[in-house]
């Protein structure tokens, strides 16, 4: 112990730290707080470099969750604005089918249904819809939309039926001209539609309204098809060229209504005209 | 010569204690950069050399905190005193006992600088974090920098040199 002092003293440690120690006590404890400003003046302009770096990076750690946290929150936001522009669109189309319905216009019992599917995959021209003989739905029967003429039932499953669209290339139907009542057949042709068998010397012209004909059983009489949108007399020929703009829009529906035959009521949303 | 290295680590060391481990989260206690290298002081230093550097590095570091000017100079002193005089009394050359007392006279350092700058500190966890787990990680800092600092080829100098 004791030559363990000796060596303490001989190093010269124990004087200096005693120096050192008078030196703390007397910065401490005296009023010399304001005597080191220079010194830490010159440390803060020293140690600025280190606090901005250190400032920088804690910012960027900050933004960098903050980002990560933003990204979260935006792709949530966006499935959800996503969902509720969904929920909207299904309600105005919802809306419409049901003010379609409960409107004056309908004078025939429908079912509507909904699209679920192509009956093949890669075939656009039929769809698959979610009702079938379980509804009275037989082959044959017309589909519209609040629009007008969308299709005609082409098969029919116990719960599920194949629409064929007016867009399909084997569709045909017989229409009137709403205002010279003069019939003719209408077929697609690219993106519009052709109606033929019309005589040049018949009275129509471009804005007539075309109207399902009521000649064949199944499509009852007065379902809008579509507007005309050109005639051309050909110099040679018995028939008229004409185009019409189809009154709704196959490619977009979501939902229609099947035609049901006017003698079947069970089952269907049938609405009877006031008139 | 190498003195003006010290130098310039303890200057380099102090700055980035008194800024940088402030700031950056490093868990629950950060280790103590500067006891660390008056550790490493020690054992290439004269004791009386390490007192110097000791309070030096205390020095700095209280010119972060001016309100309590001194204290660290004192807990500096005290512990370069303790380490560098640790090498006449206890052999160094045994890493546990080395770690131990550096350990000991961090959490000693960190009480007197808790005492002096209480005011400062929050409540007992905050000590707790200073007093026991900041000498744990330095003591774990100190092996981890000896040992580099052996590896590099720098070894323990003959005293006074």
């Amino acid at each position: 112990m004791l030559s363990s002092l000796r060596k303490t003293v001989q190093n010269k440690s124990l004087p200096v730290f005693a120096l050192v120690l008078i030196v703390s006590i007397l910065i401490g404890g005296t009023s010399s707080r304001t005597k080191f400003a220079i010194a830490r003046r010159v440390l803060s302009t020293t140690i600025s470099p280190f606090i901005r770096a250190a400032e920088t990076w804690r910012t960027i750690q900050d933004r960098h969750t903050e980002n990560l946290s933003l990204k979260r929150q935006l792709m949530e936001l966006t499935l959800k604005l996503q969902m509720y522009k969904q929920i909207a669109s299904e309600n105005k189309r919802l809306s419409d089918m049901l003010l379609f319905c409960s409107s004056s216009k309908l004078s025939y019992p429908v079912v509507p249904v909904q699209i679920v599917g192509t009956p093949f995959p890669g075939q656009h021209e039929s769809v698959l819809v979610n009702a079938g003989s379980n509804r009275s739905i037989v082959k044959g029967l017309a589909a519209i939309t609040a629009e007008g003429l969308v299709g005609k039932v082409l098969a029919v499953y116990p719960q599920s039926a194949v629409v064929q669209l007016i867009s399909d290339p084997a569709f045909r139907v017989s229409v009137r001209d709403n205002r010279s009542r003069v019939v003719g057949i209408v077929r697609p042709m690219d993106r519009y539609l052709s109606v033929d068998k019309v005589p040049v010397t018949a009275d129509v012209s471009i804005g007539d309204q075309l109207i399902t004909s009521g000649l064949s059983s199944s499509f009852p009489k007065g379902i809008s098809v579509g507007t005309i949108i050109g005639v051309e007399n050909p110099p040679s020929g018995l028939f008229k060229r004409i185009r019409a703009r189809p009154a709704a829009s196959s490619a977009t529906v979501e939902e229609l209504f099947i035609v049901l035959p006017s003698y079947e009521n069970n089952d269907t949303t049938a609405v009877e005209s006031k008139k | 010569m190498i003195r003006i290295f010290w130098f310039i680590g303890i200057w380099i060391v102090a700055l980035a204690q008194g800024t940088l481990v402030t700031r950056i989260s490093l868990g629950a206690a950060s280790p103590d950069f500067t006891m660390v290298l008056v550790a490493l002081l020690a054992l290439r230093l004269t004791p009386a050399e390490t007192v110097i550097w000791g309070a030096f590095a205390g020095f700095l570091l209280d010119l972060f905190d001016p309100i309590h000017m001194g204290a660290r100079i004192l807990a500096f002193a005290i512990a370069a005193f303790i380490l560098g005089n640790g090498q006449e009394h206890f052999n160094m050359n045994r890493p546990l006992m080395h770690i131990s007392i550096f350990a000991l006279t961090v959490a000693l350092a960190h009480g007197l600088i808790y005492i002096f700058c209480l005011p400062s500190f929050g409540g007992v966890w905050e000590a707790i974090q200073y007093i026991v787990l900041s000498p744990i990680l330095s003591a774990l800092l100190l092996v981890i920098v000896d040992i580099s600092v052996r590896l590099l080829g720098f070894r323990s100098a003959p005293r006074g040199e």
